[in-house]
Protein backbone atom coordinates (compact mmCIF):
# COMPACT_ATOMS: atom_id res chain seq x y z
CA UNK A 1 0.00 0.00 0.00
CA UNK A 2 1.96 2.99 -1.24
CA UNK A 3 -0.16 6.12 -0.87
CA UNK A 4 -0.03 8.56 -3.76
CA UNK A 5 2.11 11.52 -2.79
CA UNK A 6 0.35 14.15 -4.90
CA UNK A 7 -1.13 17.40 -3.69
CA UNK A 8 -4.40 15.64 -3.02
CA UNK A 9 -2.88 13.26 -0.52
CA UNK A 10 -0.95 16.10 1.10
CA UNK A 11 -4.18 18.07 1.44
CA UNK A 12 -5.84 14.99 2.92
CA UNK A 13 -3.07 14.68 5.49
CA UNK A 14 -3.27 18.39 6.26
CA UNK A 15 -7.03 18.20 6.77
CA UNK A 16 -6.85 14.91 8.63
CA UNK A 17 -8.94 12.87 6.21
CA UNK A 18 -7.93 9.73 4.38
CA UNK A 19 -6.85 6.42 5.89
CA UNK A 20 -5.31 6.55 9.35
CA UNK A 21 -2.18 4.45 9.85
CA UNK A 22 -2.84 1.49 12.08
CA UNK A 23 -0.06 2.39 14.50
CA UNK A 24 -1.24 5.98 15.07
CA UNK A 25 -1.38 7.16 18.66
CA UNK A 26 0.99 6.89 21.59
CA UNK A 27 0.48 3.17 22.01
CA UNK A 28 -2.07 3.32 24.81
CA UNK A 29 -4.89 2.07 22.64
CA UNK A 30 -7.51 3.56 20.39
CA UNK A 31 -9.62 4.86 23.26
CA UNK A 32 -6.81 7.05 24.62
CA UNK A 33 -5.95 8.30 21.11
CA UNK A 34 -9.58 9.27 20.48
CA UNK A 35 -9.83 11.15 23.76
CA UNK A 36 -6.52 12.92 23.07
CA UNK A 37 -7.87 14.21 19.76
CA UNK A 38 -11.19 15.29 21.26
CA UNK A 39 -9.37 17.12 24.05
CA UNK A 40 -7.22 18.83 21.41
CA UNK A 41 -10.37 20.00 19.63
CA UNK A 42 -11.82 21.39 22.86
CA UNK A 43 -8.58 23.23 23.57
CA UNK A 44 -8.78 24.83 20.12
CA UNK A 45 -12.37 25.88 20.81
CA UNK A 46 -11.31 27.45 24.11
CA UNK A 47 -8.62 29.48 22.34
CA UNK A 48 -11.26 30.50 19.82
CA UNK A 49 -13.53 31.82 22.56
CA UNK A 50 -10.59 33.78 23.95
CA UNK A 51 -10.08 35.30 20.49
CA UNK A 52 -13.76 36.15 20.34
CA UNK A 53 -13.47 37.84 23.73
CA UNK A 54 -10.70 40.06 22.35
CA UNK A 55 -12.99 41.06 19.48
CA UNK A 56 -15.80 41.82 21.94
CA UNK A 57 -13.57 43.99 24.12
CA UNK A 58 -12.45 45.82 20.97
CA UNK A 59 -16.05 46.66 20.18
CA UNK A 60 -16.71 47.75 23.77
CA UNK A 61 -13.65 50.02 23.86
CA UNK A 62 -14.82 51.66 20.67
CA UNK A 63 -18.46 52.22 21.56
CA UNK A 64 -18.44 52.83 25.30
CA UNK A 65 -16.44 56.02 24.67
CA UNK A 66 -19.54 57.60 23.19
CA UNK A 67 -21.55 56.72 26.29
CA UNK A 68 -18.78 58.06 28.57
CA UNK A 69 -18.78 61.38 26.72
CA UNK A 70 -22.52 61.55 27.12
CA UNK A 71 -22.43 60.84 30.85
CA UNK A 72 -19.75 63.50 31.35
CA UNK A 73 -21.85 65.96 29.38
CA UNK A 74 -19.26 66.40 26.68
CA UNK A 75 -20.25 66.37 23.04
CA UNK A 76 -19.26 63.09 21.39
CA UNK A 77 -16.38 64.04 19.15
CA UNK A 78 -16.17 60.78 17.28
CA UNK A 79 -12.73 60.02 18.67
CA UNK A 80 -13.93 59.01 22.12
CA UNK A 81 -13.75 55.30 21.57
CA UNK A 82 -10.17 55.47 20.32
CA UNK A 83 -10.51 53.41 17.19
CA UNK A 84 -6.84 52.55 17.01
CA UNK A 85 -7.13 50.66 20.28
CA UNK A 86 -10.33 48.98 19.14
CA UNK A 87 -8.90 47.96 15.78
CA UNK A 88 -5.75 46.59 17.43
CA UNK A 89 -7.87 44.45 19.76
CA UNK A 90 -10.04 43.08 16.96
CA UNK A 91 -6.95 42.41 14.86
CA UNK A 92 -5.19 40.55 17.68
CA UNK A 93 -8.34 38.43 18.04
CA UNK A 94 -8.07 37.43 14.37
CA UNK A 95 -4.36 36.66 14.66
CA UNK A 96 -5.00 34.56 17.77
CA UNK A 97 -7.70 32.60 15.92
CA UNK A 98 -5.33 31.70 13.09
CA UNK A 99 -2.45 30.80 15.38
CA UNK A 100 -4.65 28.58 17.53
CA UNK A 101 -5.62 26.68 14.38
CA UNK A 102 -1.91 26.19 13.65
CA UNK A 103 -1.52 24.98 17.23
CA UNK A 104 -4.29 22.45 16.68
CA UNK A 105 -2.63 21.02 13.55
CA UNK A 106 0.73 20.78 15.30
CA UNK A 107 -0.69 19.11 18.37
CA UNK A 108 -2.68 16.70 16.21
CA UNK A 109 0.51 15.48 14.60
CA UNK A 110 2.07 15.07 18.03
CA UNK A 111 -0.90 12.98 19.18
CA UNK A 112 -0.54 10.65 16.19
CA UNK A 113 3.14 10.25 17.00
CA UNK A 114 4.67 7.93 19.57
CA UNK A 115 5.22 10.46 22.37
CA UNK A 116 2.91 13.07 23.81
CA UNK A 117 4.46 16.36 24.83
CA UNK A 118 3.14 19.79 25.46
CA UNK A 119 4.18 22.85 23.52
CA UNK A 120 4.80 25.31 26.32
CA UNK A 121 6.59 27.86 24.14
CA UNK A 122 3.75 27.95 21.62
CA UNK A 123 1.09 28.17 24.28
CA UNK A 124 2.90 30.97 26.09
CA UNK A 125 3.26 32.82 22.77
CA UNK A 126 -0.48 32.55 22.19
CA UNK A 127 -1.07 33.72 25.73
CA UNK A 128 1.25 36.67 25.02
CA UNK A 129 -1.02 37.73 22.18
CA UNK A 130 -3.94 37.52 24.55
CA UNK A 131 -1.83 39.55 26.99
CA UNK A 132 -1.79 42.33 24.41
CA UNK A 133 -5.32 42.98 25.60
CA UNK A 134 -4.04 44.03 29.03
CA UNK A 135 -1.34 46.36 27.72
CA UNK A 136 -3.61 47.95 25.12
CA UNK A 137 -6.45 48.56 27.56
CA UNK A 138 -3.99 49.93 30.15
CA UNK A 139 -2.55 52.40 27.63
CA UNK A 140 -6.06 53.33 26.61
CA UNK A 141 -7.11 54.01 30.19
CA UNK A 142 -3.95 56.05 30.92
CA UNK A 143 -4.50 58.17 27.82
CA UNK A 144 -8.17 58.88 28.35
CA UNK A 145 -7.90 59.26 32.13
CA UNK B 1 -12.37 4.23 3.43
CA UNK B 2 -10.94 1.07 4.89
CA UNK B 3 -10.83 0.66 8.62
CA UNK B 4 -7.65 -1.17 9.38
CA UNK B 5 -7.52 -3.59 12.27
CA UNK B 6 -6.36 -1.72 15.32
CA UNK B 7 -3.36 -2.60 17.42
CA UNK B 8 -3.50 -3.07 20.33
CA UNK B 9 -7.13 -4.24 20.46
CA UNK B 10 -9.35 -1.80 22.27
CA UNK B 11 -10.99 -2.90 25.46
CA UNK B 12 -14.63 -2.10 25.05
CA UNK B 13 -14.99 -0.40 28.42
CA UNK B 14 -13.21 2.75 27.16
CA UNK B 15 -15.98 3.41 24.67
CA UNK B 16 -18.34 5.23 27.10
CA UNK B 17 -15.52 7.62 27.98
CA UNK B 18 -14.88 8.32 24.31
CA UNK B 19 -18.54 9.11 23.76
CA UNK B 20 -18.58 11.36 26.81
CA UNK B 21 -15.46 13.16 25.54
CA UNK B 22 -17.23 13.59 22.20
CA UNK B 23 -20.22 15.03 24.01
CA UNK B 24 -18.05 17.51 25.94
CA UNK B 25 -16.59 18.57 22.61
CA UNK B 26 -20.11 19.18 21.28
CA UNK B 27 -20.82 21.34 24.33
CA UNK B 28 -17.64 23.33 23.66
CA UNK B 29 -18.92 23.93 20.13
CA UNK B 30 -22.25 25.05 21.57
CA UNK B 31 -20.56 27.53 23.94
CA UNK B 32 -18.59 28.97 21.06
CA UNK B 33 -21.69 29.33 18.90
CA UNK B 34 -23.67 30.93 21.74
CA UNK B 35 -20.86 33.43 22.30
CA UNK B 36 -21.11 34.52 18.66
CA UNK B 37 -24.89 34.84 18.86
CA UNK B 38 -24.88 36.72 22.16
CA UNK B 39 -22.26 39.11 20.85
CA UNK B 40 -24.28 39.71 17.69
CA UNK B 41 -27.35 40.46 19.76
CA UNK B 42 -25.38 42.82 22.00
CA UNK B 43 -23.78 44.66 19.10
CA UNK B 44 -27.04 45.26 17.26
CA UNK B 45 -28.97 46.29 20.40
CA UNK B 46 -26.22 48.58 21.64
CA UNK B 47 -26.14 50.20 18.24
CA UNK B 48 -29.84 51.03 18.46
CA UNK B 49 -29.08 52.76 21.75
CA UNK B 50 -26.14 54.70 20.25
CA UNK B 51 -28.19 55.78 17.24
CA UNK B 52 -30.88 57.06 19.56
CA UNK B 53 -28.28 59.07 21.53
CA UNK B 54 -26.95 60.55 18.32
CA UNK B 55 -30.47 61.44 17.23
CA UNK B 56 -31.14 63.31 20.49
CA UNK B 57 -27.78 65.12 20.23
CA UNK B 58 -28.61 66.21 16.71
CA UNK B 59 -31.84 67.80 18.00
CA UNK B 60 -34.16 65.13 16.72
CA UNK B 61 -32.43 64.91 13.37
CA UNK B 62 -32.15 61.49 11.81
CA UNK B 63 -29.24 59.33 12.92
CA UNK B 64 -27.12 58.00 10.10
CA UNK B 65 -27.03 54.53 8.62
CA UNK B 66 -29.25 52.01 10.35
CA UNK B 67 -28.51 49.41 7.69
CA UNK B 68 -24.89 48.65 8.46
CA UNK B 69 -25.25 48.05 12.19
CA UNK B 70 -28.11 45.64 11.56
CA UNK B 71 -25.88 43.86 9.07
CA UNK B 72 -23.04 43.45 11.57
CA UNK B 73 -25.40 41.82 14.07
CA UNK B 74 -26.67 39.45 11.41
CA UNK B 75 -23.08 38.53 10.46
CA UNK B 76 -22.41 37.55 14.10
CA UNK B 77 -25.57 35.48 14.44
CA UNK B 78 -24.95 33.71 11.12
CA UNK B 79 -21.42 32.96 12.31
CA UNK B 80 -22.92 31.37 15.43
CA UNK B 81 -25.35 29.25 13.44
CA UNK B 82 -22.57 28.10 11.10
CA UNK B 83 -20.41 27.18 14.10
CA UNK B 84 -23.24 25.20 15.69
CA UNK B 85 -23.92 23.36 12.42
CA UNK B 86 -20.25 22.45 12.00
CA UNK B 87 -20.12 21.23 15.61
CA UNK B 88 -23.21 19.05 15.37
CA UNK B 89 -22.12 17.55 12.02
CA UNK B 90 -18.70 16.72 13.42
CA UNK B 91 -20.23 15.28 16.60
CA UNK B 92 -22.37 12.83 14.61
CA UNK B 93 -19.43 11.94 12.36
CA UNK B 94 -17.13 11.33 15.32
CA UNK B 95 -19.80 9.24 17.04
CA UNK B 96 -19.84 6.85 14.11
CA UNK B 97 -16.06 6.71 14.06
CA UNK B 98 -15.93 5.89 17.78
CA UNK B 99 -18.43 3.08 17.23
CA UNK B 100 -16.28 1.79 14.34
CA UNK B 101 -13.21 1.90 16.55
CA UNK B 102 -11.24 4.20 14.27
CA UNK B 103 -11.28 7.90 15.10
CA UNK B 104 -10.17 10.21 12.30
CA UNK B 105 -9.05 13.64 13.52
CA UNK B 106 -10.71 15.84 10.91
CA UNK B 107 -9.79 19.48 10.65
CA UNK B 108 -12.58 20.76 8.40
CA UNK B 109 -14.91 22.01 11.18
CA UNK B 110 -11.99 23.97 12.60
CA UNK B 111 -11.19 25.38 9.18
CA UNK B 112 -14.82 26.53 8.99
CA UNK B 113 -14.62 28.16 12.41
CA UNK B 114 -11.30 29.88 11.67
CA UNK B 115 -12.68 31.30 8.41
CA UNK B 116 -15.87 32.43 10.18
CA UNK B 117 -13.78 34.12 12.86
CA UNK B 118 -11.68 35.95 10.26
CA UNK B 119 -14.81 37.05 8.38
CA UNK B 120 -16.40 38.38 11.58
CA UNK B 121 -13.21 40.19 12.58
CA UNK B 122 -12.85 41.84 9.17
CA UNK B 123 -16.53 42.79 9.12
CA UNK B 124 -16.26 44.38 12.56
CA UNK B 125 -13.11 46.28 11.61
CA UNK B 126 -14.80 47.57 8.46
CA UNK B 127 -17.78 48.57 10.58
CA UNK B 128 -15.62 50.49 13.07
CA UNK B 129 -13.74 52.28 10.27
CA UNK B 130 -16.92 53.20 8.38
CA UNK B 131 -18.50 54.34 11.62
CA UNK B 132 -15.75 56.90 12.30
CA UNK B 133 -16.34 58.37 8.86
CA UNK B 134 -19.95 59.15 9.58
CA UNK B 135 -19.79 60.30 13.19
Amino acid sequence: MSPETGWRRRLEIALGSGPVPADAGRGAGEGVRTRDHLANTRTFLSWMRLALTLVAVGYAVDKLGVVTARVQDRPPSGEEGDRTTALALVLSGGVLANLSFARFLLQRRVIEGPALRSRALLDVTLMGIAGVIGVIVLLFLLRTG
Amino acid sequence: MTVEPQSPPRPDETRPREHLANERTLLAWARTAITFIALGFGVSRFDVFLRQLRKVDNGGGGGAGAGFSAAIGIVFVLAGLLTATAGVTRYLEARGQIEDGRYEPRAWPLVVLTCVMCAVGLALMAYLVVDVARS
